[in-house]
């Protein structure tokens, strides 16, 4: 008997059997769709956290460090005089120029750049507002290579200039009210609404693309306070506002990149004369601190991060925070699956009630399909592939459901202000629609058995 | 062709066995067309429903095509009867969600034939039976006649070497019947298949090339065989159907169809009869014997096409 015939003799009965077929698909549906919901919210949580996390830990990207080793003649990592000396030969755990450019070279490697933290310090505008930022010094000309993208302008290779992240335009207020705003909530400490001020203002932003700006620095050792101003620097650029961060979060990561050249000009401007530490931490000139490496892809950060522990450096990446979240949505996912497939256990038993009872009101067209020449086999099949298609269109159905409860959900949570996302990954479909199907078939199974086992003379004779 | 040896059949009801069929023998040539004559509860459905290999009996053989149906499994008889069996039903037994041509190429389906062959073979069929026009109406949609013919295009589609007709015209009235016959008698004489023809009339029996009458399980008499030219031919199949009230009348103006008792007064009068076995009388015989589960069944239940008869 051809699959075709099979196909379309339980097509005809799928569709002749309405309410049989009403009863078991709506079983079905039911359960494809709480398993194809369990699944995609479990995911779309994964997705949410996960973006989250790599908003904070990039996922693609290697924190190198000095490897330690002997220790060395320069004054590497102290005095911003950047005056160490690189030799290899006594400290082969050194982050020097040269490996820097071996990995730069390495295969799947898209970026390799210092980004070294030089310390916090005061941004003043021309008209006299302050903020705090964070100086980074990087090649400006590869920012762009780690995710950042300009919301203003660019890199510009000139001394003096500089980049703003987005947080770094935000809150700025005049000396004068962020002193008397302090002073308040330090009379104050548990006024809601001076916390509330201090928010508001700490995001609104100030126009500063083209602006100059100029950094302060203080001397702590000495008795009485003495600031000294750097010159001015030119805003060249300034970065768009991370995926998936608010204003909020971004007033909270203030950063200015400067290009190693700029930040040795400031190192010594701001430098005091009495004081023994710099106001900048500059690493010795020729050798890193830290440099960041991106790589094409997250499966090769491990490749990659052996190769440069091969150079007597330290590797860190971000992966243990995936692994660890992964752990637990594994767990979440599994007892999502664990709810779908019981649904369906239940659902099953519908799809065997009505089978059942289908097979016993066809008695006699198996009878007189017996005594025509089929064998148990071909009705056996043929019950099989009817159930099968009933698990199909039920499988459908809960897809068509699983939309709905999942634009329901969005609904729901973009109602309460939250900014996750659920949708349905298309790998589900098939999932959801394979259960259905397997749930038909199973389901099928006594009920198929039981047609074929008729007896084609009593099937006959009895109606 | 056909050989029934030494078959008896029996069933158990209660702690009591009770015998159906006593050592049936006789033999069917191809392209015979015989009638297994007898009353309700005779046992010729019963014995029809063995030669079709849809019971088993109790003992004996029979042989079909020279295979001995009895001893194969359940599998390799529905692989047989769908090759070498054909089979009409007295209600016909078409499947209502079929169309009619769709009900007469079923048989091919279990063959797995291509659609455009089994297609082309029903049409062809159809047209023979007289009802090519029918071919997408659904069964409900014919009269009884039709349906019947139908259910002979069904069974002849797969060209089998024997095809059982278990009252054939049992639900029809006397005008359809001579139609059905007709179509019956025309096929045997052009395709040349062999038919066994089941019934407990005497006017479509003596229709046939042989005639074998049973009574309360034993076969008494057999007929002679009639040349093929003394079978008289029923005119051409009517492509048109009568009207109700048409069919209404010719059934008043027709004479009542003999009974079993005159059937079996004119053979004890035949001179040249020949009684096979002795006709015992046997507890039981005068009921409808069931087929299988006789436990539960009631005489009726086990062989309802004999039942309603008169």
């Amino acid at each position: 008997m051809k699959i075709r015939d099979i196909s379309r003799m339980a097509w005809e009965q799928v569709k002749r059997r309405k309410v049989v077929t009403g009863l078991c698909m709506t079983g079905i549906s039911i359960g494809c769709a709480a398993i194809i919901v369990a699944l995609s919210v479990g995911q779309s949580a994964q997705v949410y956290v996960t973006e989250q996390v790599n908003a904070n830990f990039k996922m693609d990207e290697i924190t190198v460090s000095p490897g330690g080793g002997l220790p060395t003649n320069g004054k590497s990592g102290g005095g911003g005089g950047g005056s160490g000396e690189v030799n290899e030969n006594l400290d082969p755990g050194k982050l020097t120029d040269q490996k820097l450019k071996i990995i730069q070279g390495l295969n799947h490697v898209k970026a390799a750049s210092p980004f070294h933290q030089a310390g916090y310090l005061q941004m003043v505008t021309i008209d006299n507002k302050i903020s705090d930022v964070q100086v980074v010094v990087a090649d400006l000309q590869k920012l762009t290579a780690y995710d950042h993208k300009f919301k203003q302008g660019g890199a510009n290779g000139q001394l003096g200039s500089i980049v703003l992240n987005h947080g770094a335009t935000l809150g700025l207020i005049d000396l004068e009210t962020r002193q008397k705003l302090f002073d308040q909530m330090s009379a104050d400490p548990f006024n809601q609404e001076l916390y509330q001020q201090y928010d508001k203002m700490a995001t609104v932003p100030t126009e500063l693309y083209r602006k100059q700006v100029q950094i302060q620095a203080q001397d702590y050792s000495s008795t009485t306070p003495v600031f000294k101003l750097s010159s001015p620097l030119q805003i060249s650029g300034i970065l768009a506002l991370p995926k998936g961060m608010d204003e909020l979060r971004s007033s909270y990561e203030k950063i200015m990149y400067v290009s190693p050249e700029t930040a040795q000009q400031l190192s010594k401007e701001l430098a005091f004369d009495n004081s023994t530490t710099s106001v900048l931490t500059l690493p010795p000139e020729g050798s890193y601190n830290s440099i960041t490496v991106k790589v094409d892809d997250v499966a090769n950060i491990k490749p990659v991060e052996q190769m440069i522990q091969k150079l007597s450096l330290n590797a860190q990446d971000n992966l243990f925070q995936q692994e660890m979240l992964k752990e637990q949505f594994d767990m979440i996912k599994m007892a999502a699956l664990g709810i779908g497939v019981f649904i369906l256990i239940i659902a099953s038993i519908s799809i065997i009630v009505a089978m059942t009872m289908s097979t016993h009101q066809r008695r006699r067209q198996i009878g007189i399909m017996k005594v025509l020449g089929a064998n148990m086999g071909q009705i056996r099949n043929m019950f099989i592939t009817e159930a099968a298609l009933l698990g199909l269109l039920g499988g459908m159905l809960g897809v068509a459901f699983s939309y709905l409860i999942v634009m329901g959900l969005n609904k729901l949570v973009g109602s309460a202000g939250d900014g996750m996302n659920f949708f349905i990954p298309a790998m589900n479909l098939p999932v959801g629609i394979s259960f259905a199907i397997m749930t038909g078939v199973l389901s099928g199974i006594y009920p198929a058995i039981s047609a074929s086992r008729t007896d084609a003379l009593t099937a006959i004779k009895r109606d | 062709m056909l050989r029934v040896e030494d078959i008896t059949h029996s069933y158990k009801s209660g702690n009591e066995w009770t015998s159906v069929l006593h050592e049936i023998n006789f033999s069917v040539k191809k392209g015979e067309m015989v009638a297994l004559l007898g009353s309700s509860g005779s046992g010729k459905s019963t014995l029809l429903n063995l030669m079709a290999g849809l019971m088993k009996p109790t003992e004996g053989h029979i042989y079909i095509a020279d295979q001995d149906i009895v001893k194969m499994g359940e599998n390799k008889l529905a692989e047989f009867r769908r090759k070498n069996i054909g089979f009409i039903f007295q209600a016909y037994e078409l499947i209502t969600s079929l169309t009619v041509r769709e009900n007469v190429e079923l048989p091919l389906v279990f063959q797995s034939v291509s659609p455009r062959a089994r297609k082309a073979k029903a049409l062809a069929l159809l047209e023979q039976v007289g009802i090519p026009d029918k071919a997408d109406l659904f069964p409900s949609q014919l009269s009884g006649g039709q349906q019947q013919r139908v259910s002979i295009a069904r069974s002849l589609i797969t060209e089998p070497s024997v095809i059982f007709a278990d009252e054939p015209t049992g639900n029809l009235d006397s005008k359809t019947e001579e139609e059905i016959i007709g179509i019956l008698l025309n096929l045997n004489r052009t395709m040349k298949t062999t038919f066994i023809v089941v019934t407990h009339e005497y006017k479509v029996a003596e229709q046939m090339q042989r005639i074998f009458t049973l009574k309360d399980g034993f076969l008494v008499t057999e007929s002679q065989a009639k040349p093929q030219a003394d079978i008289k031919l029923q005119k051409e199949p009517q492509l048109e159907t009568q009207t109700e009230v048409q069919v209404e009348e010719q059934i008043a103006e027709e004479a009542e169809p003999q009974t079993m008792v005159e059937v079996e007064e004119q053979l004890a009068a035949g001179a040249e009869q020949e009684a096979v076995e002795p006709v015992p009388q046997t507890a039981g015989a005068d009921e409808d014997p069931p087929a299988e589960e006789p436990e539960h069944q009631t005489a009726e239940e086990a062989d309802p096409a004999e039942g309603g008869k008169p």
